[in-house]
């Protein structure tokens, strides 16, 4: 069954949403002025969008493994494929150690390897039914979680400061420059995964409106939850390690509704599934295109227990992983989604491949 | 077929592994639940003595309220007192497990009292393990007991089985008085973490009730950073609760001619004006909008009419203005932004803020304060006038 543009435009929300509930990063730049960090990041992530569409519009119903080929050439595309491939790879890896990290800081004694076999093997189940499958989760996830953002906010009205916000854009131009590319290549540009799901969506050129529509619903829920942590938690912004885990941990309606931060554990574990089983799919497509083998079942268990295997000892501790995400990750993710996209898309229109194609 | 079957009994398997429970689970009889938390100055230096007062489940279901008694209690007691002295407060958790059968556990925690030679040293060490331990949580009130804070642990219940719930509802109950202020461990940080704005903290003792040990308000420990520095009256606490809008309901006597009246606050609701001043210095005008209404009154007098109710209001006006020129008044005697001004100024002008912020306590110390209050009338109860015959 093919995908709709409805349900892998939420699929592709769920996926913002997963790191919109992790926003530690972007605090540790702007403090008070994060909100600003989401906007400018979603207006710089539309014009990357722009580009990812006009590539599957010269491309339409081809995946990224083959529009490289088709643009640079049977061992260059290939080798750039190859460097999507262990991108995609390494995304699944460190998406598992934030969703161990997470349930390890609820549950301490709980062994990481526990959690994320238990994890990656429920995913790997999931990519084993297909792209449909995993799709057709998104728009329940999606709605379960604007909900259950939209009644913490709610619960948490008392707390709520606006002054909090004030004063804004007081830090240096750089420090701008450094959160709104935090948040462009980690949760927001990472949708550029999708390029792996074109072959199965219904419109052969429809992933534009696929990720337009899962980064605007994704950014307006990431400004709700950076503009509520901001005006509730204030100054402890900067020392908390689960900043929107604590916000919700503050709900105390009347001694009686209090604790209620398992529904936010509950979604942010679905978000997760999503996630991975995303990324999961997306590397083992990419992989049985680039050895051009149709037998998924090998590749997938290989995959579950290599991510497994470099999921519990990629980072020796917490600090590592926190550092990673903060510095690296970005620079990292940029090269893959948004150099490598805009060098194949100057390729593609200097070849006119753009034309050819029309 | 024979994958699908192999495939559905590894499903199972795994299943009945996770779903049966967490494997470290903790059984309500493993556990100590941690009540009320008292941390007092330990006898040798750098020393921390730790008071946990923890529910004994099994005895709280058979005790009356009131028969409550500690460590060395007979059976029907609802609670029980552990101390211990160490360096570290986690340290000495640990260490208390050798003198308690049960894991010690804090998720229920509702007070942490310190004692004030504690507070006066600082509470910052204190405080860490609290913010830290997953397992706590930041809504927990925290205050400072005149003398040590252990003896609060072992006040007198009346109609709770242990003094720490006793203590809970007691500053829970405050929002009638609005002169104590309610502070949770997230306010505190909140406020050390500001830089500029001194925490208060709700200030209590122990007194002698015709014999029996009772908890008693005083109002509020002020701090300057993590450190205790002195205390604010009753009164004084609430006008500063005036000014950081945070009066719910309250009363204040108010004499009138031969009459008084407990003129009682309905509502109340406040806003701070800062501006700069052309000399660089800093104003703050503080303007209180409230409604009152008659609690009760003494004397025959009639208040509740048209031409006694505008004095009522004026006579309220003068009391909350005076609670707050005290607050002011002895907040700057110590030297302790517990407004929070230089927050606001912060916000509201941060260049300014950058310059003065070296020297904040001297600008606060010299800041103008302009206090205006409105008062508006509400109803006078179900009563018109005063248990009196009318005046013919």
């Amino acid at each position: 069954m093919k995908i709709s543009v409805k349900q892998a435009g939420y699929t592709a929300a769920a996926f913002i949403f997963t790191s919109a509930l992790l926003t530690k990063g972007v605090y540790m730049y702007l403090r008070q002025d994060s909100w600003v960090a989401v906007i400018l990041s979603f207006l710089v992530s539309l014009i990357f969008v722009y580009i990812y569409a006009t590539l599957n519009k010269w491309f339409p119903s081809k995946s990224l493994i083959e529009i490289n080929e088709a643009v640079f050439g049977k061992i260059i595309g290939k080798i750039i494929s190859a460097g999507y491939l262990f991108y995609f790879f390494t995304l699944i890896i460190l998406n598992a150690r934030d969703i161990s990290g997470f349930v390890g800081y609820i549950l301490p004694t709980t062994p990481y390897v526990v959690i994320m076999v238990a994890f990656i093997y429920t995913c790997s189940w999931a990519v084993r039914k297909g792209a449909w499958n995993i799709a057709s989760y998104g728009p329940l996830i999606v709605f379960v979680s604007l909900f259950v953002i939209m009644l913490n906010g709610l619960f948490l009205i008392n707390d709520i400061e606006l002054n909090r916000l004030a004063p804004a854009f007081t830090f240096p131009p750089i420090k701008y420059i450094a959160g709104t590319h935090l948040l462009t290549a980690l949760p927001l540009c990472e949708i550029f995964v999708f390029f792996m799901f074109v072959p199965y969506l219904q419109k052969a050129d429809g992933l534009g409106k696929v990720l337009f529509r899962g980064l605007t619903v994704g950014a307006a829920a990431l400004l709700f939850i950076v503009i509520r942590d901001i005006v509730i938690l204030g100054d402890t912004l900067l020392i908390l390690s689960q900043p929107t885990y604590s916000v919700i941990r503050l709900i105390d309606v009347g001694d009686i509704l209090t604790r209620v931060e398992i529904l936010y554990a509950g979604i942010l574990i679905s978000l997760m599934f999503i996630k991975i089983s995303v990324l999961y799919y997306a590397t083992i497509t990419a992989a049985a295109r680039l050895v051009k083998t149709s037998s998924h079942d090998y590749l997938i268990r290989i995959t579950g227990a290599l991510a497994v295997i470099f999921g519990l000892s990629v980072f020796s501790a917490e600090y590592e992983h926190m550092d990673w995400t903060n510095r690296a990750a970005p620079i990292y993710s940029s090269f893959f989604i948004m150099l490598l996209p805009l060098l194949t898309l100057g390729t593609a229109a200097i070849r006119g491949l753009n034309r050819k194609n029309k | 077929m024979k994958h699908r079957i192999y495939r559905f009994l590894f499903a199972a398997l795994i299943l009945a592994l996770l779903l049966a429970g967490c494997y470290d689970r903790r059984e309500l009889n493993t556990l100590g639940f941690v009540m009320g938390v008292a941390i007092d100055k330990g006898e040798n230096k750098d020393e921390i003595e730790l008071s946990l007062q923890m529910a004994k489940v099994t005895g709280s279901d058979q005790s009356e309220p009131g028969s409550g008694s500690k460590e060395s209690g007979t059976g029907g007691d609802s609670y029980i007192n552990v101390s211990a002295s160490g360096e570290s407060i986690n340290q000495i958790v640990r260490d208390m497990e050798y003198k308690v059968s049960r894991r010690i556990y804090v998720p229920h925690n509702q007070v942490v009292v310190f004692g004030e030679d504690m507070a006066r040293q600082g509470i910052r060490d204190g405080m860490d393990f609290f913010a830290r331990a997953p397992e706590a949580r930041a809504t927990v009130y925290v205050l400072v007991a005149k003398g040590k804070a252990a003896d609060i642990l072992e006040a007198d219940t009346v109609f709770e089985k242990m003094p720490s719930s006793d203590l809970k509802k007691i500053i829970d109950e405050q929002d009638i008085t609005s002169t104590v202020p309610q502070t949770t461990l997230y306010d505190i940080m909140n406020d050390i973490l500001s830089r500029s704005k001194a925490p208060i903290l709700p200030y209590i003792e122990i007194i002698d009730d015709k014999g029996s040990k009772r908890i008693n308000c005083l109002g509020s420990a002020v701090f300057k950073n993590d450190k205790m520095i002195g205390h604010m009256d009753l009164q004084q606490t609430r006008g500063t609760l005036y000014v950081l809008d945070k009066v719910q309901t309250g009363t204040m006597t108010v004499k009138f001619k031969d009459a008084a009246a407990a003129a009682e606050i309905r509502q109340s609701k406040s806003k701070v004006k800062l501006s700069l001043k052309k000399d660089g210095g800093v104003k703050a005008e503080i303007q209180v909008r409230q409604t009152v209404g008659i609690g009760d009154q003494k004397g025959t007098l009639n208040i509740a009419n048209a031409e006694n109710i505008p004095v009522l209001l004026k006579e309220s006006e003068k009391t909350v203005k005076e609670e707050i020129m005290a607050a002011i008044d002895k907040a700057k005697e110590l030297g302790a932004d517990v407004f929070g001004f230089g927050k606001s100024i912060y916000r509201k002008y941060p260049r300014k803020w950058k310059e003065i912020e070296e020297n904040w306590e001297e600008v606060f110390r010299e800041m103008e304060t302009v206090v205006k209050v409105k008062s508006k009338a509400d109803g006078s109860g179900r009563i018109m006038r005063p248990i009196a015959p009318a005046v013919q």
